[in-house]
């Protein structure tokens, strides 16, 4: 067979074509009103925000009831050496040099800022006679310090104020080394309740409306009832435990079936957490977003509508091209046409010339639509409709290709589970596909869609060119000379 | 198939006879260049079929066994599109092949309805002008007459020898045998094989079947027949009903001659020559053996 073309013949086909699906209304509308409807209710699911997502909580969190006032208190009581005398801040000094030899003062912040890392001190005044006693006290008293830091906190170095007068500064001929403090404990302790932060802050975030429950199975009975999607549960000595490094319990309940609104519970439970712990102890896990990919508040159609819309012309193209020639052979004008001038590759030169204009105007409508709900699309509209363009030239000859060694018509809707779907889970439309498994990573690279989401995302997102997104492309036309290779190089007859 | 060798002269109408799955489409397919024979080759003038260009391409017709027909698409837009792809696309020359073909076919008055609502006879018809709307000169037709009334059959003859008259070439398959024998030359087809080829005519005559001559005499009469018959032909006598078997034309004639030399009245002759059916089963049994 001759393997000129011959424009004229190709232009017959293509008006036939074009002829037909025109009066097909069904298709027509199939291939034009289906996508528009379908991106048209994905823009609006997407676009939208969801908010107030039930979520139930338990927070039986307790203030944290020891101060470290209290622990330096009991530790110098403890001292057999050291007699200690509560005191105001008004008395503090009654006796300071006769029968008080020392003054520790310790302000009301003190177990809150150890807490928080903020500067804080201790005020020791000490009247003695001699330079030993005083560094014996200033030792008792630095050693009271550590220990209760330590006991408390698990930690030790808390800075003290020294003032010490000495009145002899020769050395004594020995004596007793006790002594009385004077101690000004005005330590007010922890007051904060980090678990009614995490509340308070829940409560204050509009993404989820906070139902209380009394009790950590009141909380999951809540979701098992699905009146709430999400629940969080913290226990009792919570704050006690952030505070003296332990392991504090929060537990988080979801209902995973309901994955976007338990995603968006869990983001704010967590966010709720961190705010919390942050303005209680002054650090936590704090959480810096830094967007390398699109940008804060990017809905799901701008993330994945440029990708849809190579989703809707592969598949409408594959599809119906592969359904329209299955009917050309059976119906026997393929027959007819094989006798005829037309050859082979026009048959096909018509064909895919008749569906790109077809996913031309598809794609266009779907556009609209897209761009309407992301308008920042717009600028990459002009590589994009190419890369559509080649996509469909892959898929229509792919099709017929496949439409040569089919049957029925059931045969090429058999296709869609095989050829179509794993195409809208592998090629990175919606997941990422760094998601597979190592062994099966080669799957997303079978399928063109992949190809077009790389460059299309390129394109979309990073402001690519031509020539960035030249390798993609290759792949594309490759698909496309792969498929009319398998059209023509077919099984021949015997 | 299996070695076939025919050679048709143009301005004939060929008719290839054989049961389902003989092998006739094939040939037709390997004729057209659609098939490509496993070794041998089809020679259309002087090109190969299965090579020829577009423009020769383009003077041959197909009507396949299917209607081969966009039933979404109007008669006319049919019969255009077909034109179109044998270059026929002049819209005036266009409009004329469709007009001419219609009125041929006479299926002007369905020309601007779509193909599906149009009844198996006008779909029949409209196939066959899609074959010839670009005025073919090699035709090949396969199964053109099945499943359609005999009244319609007898009108795709006219049109068939119409055509034939033109100069055109007819190549067709049937399985009816009646239609096998209005064509000039008959090759009979049974499992890939050629088995026999000539006109009709020369089919029935060449072969060694049975002729039969009967009629009725008087029974006085019947020994004076019998007598002359003795040595001419197989006879047999059932009271006044005579019944003649020969096995070839001179035979026949001779049997004639004895006949009328006895100079008794018969009564009621009958002829029975043999058929294109006795012929194919005759060359069927030859070719089994």
């Amino acid at each position: 067979m001759s393997r000129s073309f011959d424009a004229h013949r190709i232009r017959t086909m293509v008006q036939r074509i074009a002829r037909q699906i025109r009066r097909d209304r069904r298709t027509l509308g199939l291939m034009i009103v289906a996508p528009l409807i379908v991106t048209f209710i994905f823009a609006l699911m997407f676009t939208g925000e969801v908010t107030n997502v039930p979520t139930a909580a338990c927070i039986l969190d307790q203030p944290w009831g020891i101060t470290l006032g209290d622990a330096i208190n009991a530790q110098l009581d403890e001292n057999q050496n050291v007699s200690v005398i509560q005191r105001s801040r008004a008395n503090a000094f009654d006796g300071f040099g006769n029968d008080v030899q020392a003054v520790l003062i310790m302000p009301p912040t003190l177990t809150s800022a150890i807490i928080r890392g903020e500067n804080v001190s201790l005020g020791l005044h000490i009247n003695v006679t001699v330079q030993p006693r005083a560094t014996f006290i200033m030792g008792v008293v630095a050693n009271a310090t550590s220990d209760g830091l330590s006991q408390l906190l698990g930690r030790s170095g808390l800075a003290i104020n020294r003032n010490v007068t000495v009145q002899f500064p020769s050395p004594p001929i020995g004596g007793d080394l006790s002594f009385n403090i004077s101690l000004v404990n005005e330590d007010e302790g922890f007051s904060t309740v980090i678990g009614s932060l995490v509340e308070e802050n829940l409560a204050a975030d509009g993404n989820v409306s906070l139902i209380s429950c009394a009790s950590r199975e009141a909380v999951i009975e809540s979701i098992r009832q699905e009146r709430s999607i999400a629940g969080v549960y913290v226990a009792g000595d919570f704050t006690t435990m952030i505070l003296t490094g332990g392991e504090p319990t929060i537990e988080l309940f979801v209902n995973g079936i309901e994955s976007t609104d338990a995603s968006i519970a869990l983001s704010a439970i967590q966010k709720a957490l961190a705010d919390a712990t942050k303005s209680a102890v002054g650090k936590g896990t704090e959480v810096t977003v830094t967007y390398v990919y699109g940008s804060a508040g990017m809905s799901m159609i701008e993330l994945a509508g440029p990708s849809v819309i190579g989703f809707f012309a592969l598949f409408f193209g594959f599809i119906i091209s592969g359904v329209f020639f299955l009917r050309e052979r059976q119906q026997g004008t393929l027959e007819r046409m094989r006798a005829s001038p037309l050859n082979e590759t026009e048959i096909v030169i018509g064909y895919v010339i008749a569906f790109i204009a077809v996913s031309f105007v598809q794609t266009t409508i779907i556009s609209v639509v897209i761009v309407y709900f992301s308008p920042s699309m717009l600028s990459a509209m002009g590589l994009l409709i190419p890369l559509v363009l080649l996509l469909v030239m892959g898929s229509v000859t792919l099709a017929i290709a496949a439409s040569y060694r089919m049957r029925t018509e059931l045969q090429v809707i058999q296709m869609i589970p095989i050829y179509v779907i794993p195409q809208i889970f592998l090629c990175g439309i919606f997941f990422p596909a760094s998601l597979l498994p190592s062994y099966l990573s080669f799957l997303p690279y079978l399928f063109p869609l992949t190809y077009y989401v790389m460059a299309v995302k390129a394109v979309v997102f990073f402001g690519a060119t031509l020539i960035d997104i030249a390798i993609p492309i290759v792949v594309l036309t490759l698909f496309a000379i792969l498929g009319l290779g398998l059209t023509v190089a077919r099984r021949p007859e015997k | 198939m299996d070695n076939v060798s025919l050679e048709i002269p143009p301005g004939t109408i060929l008719g290839m006879i054989g049961p389902n799955g003989a092998g006739k489409t094939t040939l037709v397919r390997m004729m057209v260049g659609i098939l490509k024979p496993t070794s041998g080759a089809c020679y259309i003038g002087e090109q190969r079929s299965d090579l020829l260009s577009p423009e020769e391409r383009a003077k041959l017709g197909y009507m396949t066994q299917q209607k081969a027909l966009y039933p979404d698409l109007t008669a006319r837009e049919n019969l255009e599109f077909f034109a179109d792809t044998y270059g026929v696309s002049d819209l005036h020359k266009r409009g004329e092949a469709v007009t001419r073909v219609a009125e041929l076919t006479r299926i002007t008055d369905y020309l601007d309805r779509p193909v599906e609502v149009l009844s198996g006879g006008t779909v029949q018809r409209l196939s066959l002008a899609c074959t010839i709307v670009h005025d073919p000169e090699l035709i090949f037709l396969d199964e053109p007459t099945v499943g359609i009334s005999p009244h319609l059959r007898a009108e795709f003859w006219d049109y068939f020898q119409g055509l034939a008259r033109q100069g055109r070439t007819i190549i067709m398959t049937t399985h009816y045998l009646e239609e096998a024998s209005r064509c000039d030359t008959v090759a009979m087809i049974l499992q890939g094989r050629l088995i026999g080829l000539g006109s009709p005519n020369e089919l029935t005559s060449s072969m060694p079947l049975e002729r039969t001559i009967s009629g009725e005499v008087s029974p006085e009469d019947s020994p004076r027949l019998k007598q002359a018959l003795d040595g001419i032909a197989e006879n047999e006598f059932t009271g006044s009903h005579f019944r003649i078997r020969t096995q070839s034309d001179e035979m026949l004639l001779r049997a004639f001659g004895a006949i009328s030399a006895s100079g008794v009245h018969a009564r009621k002759i009958m002829v029975q020559q043999p058929g294109l059916e006795e012929a194919f089963s005759y060359l069927a049994r030859r070719a089994g053996q």
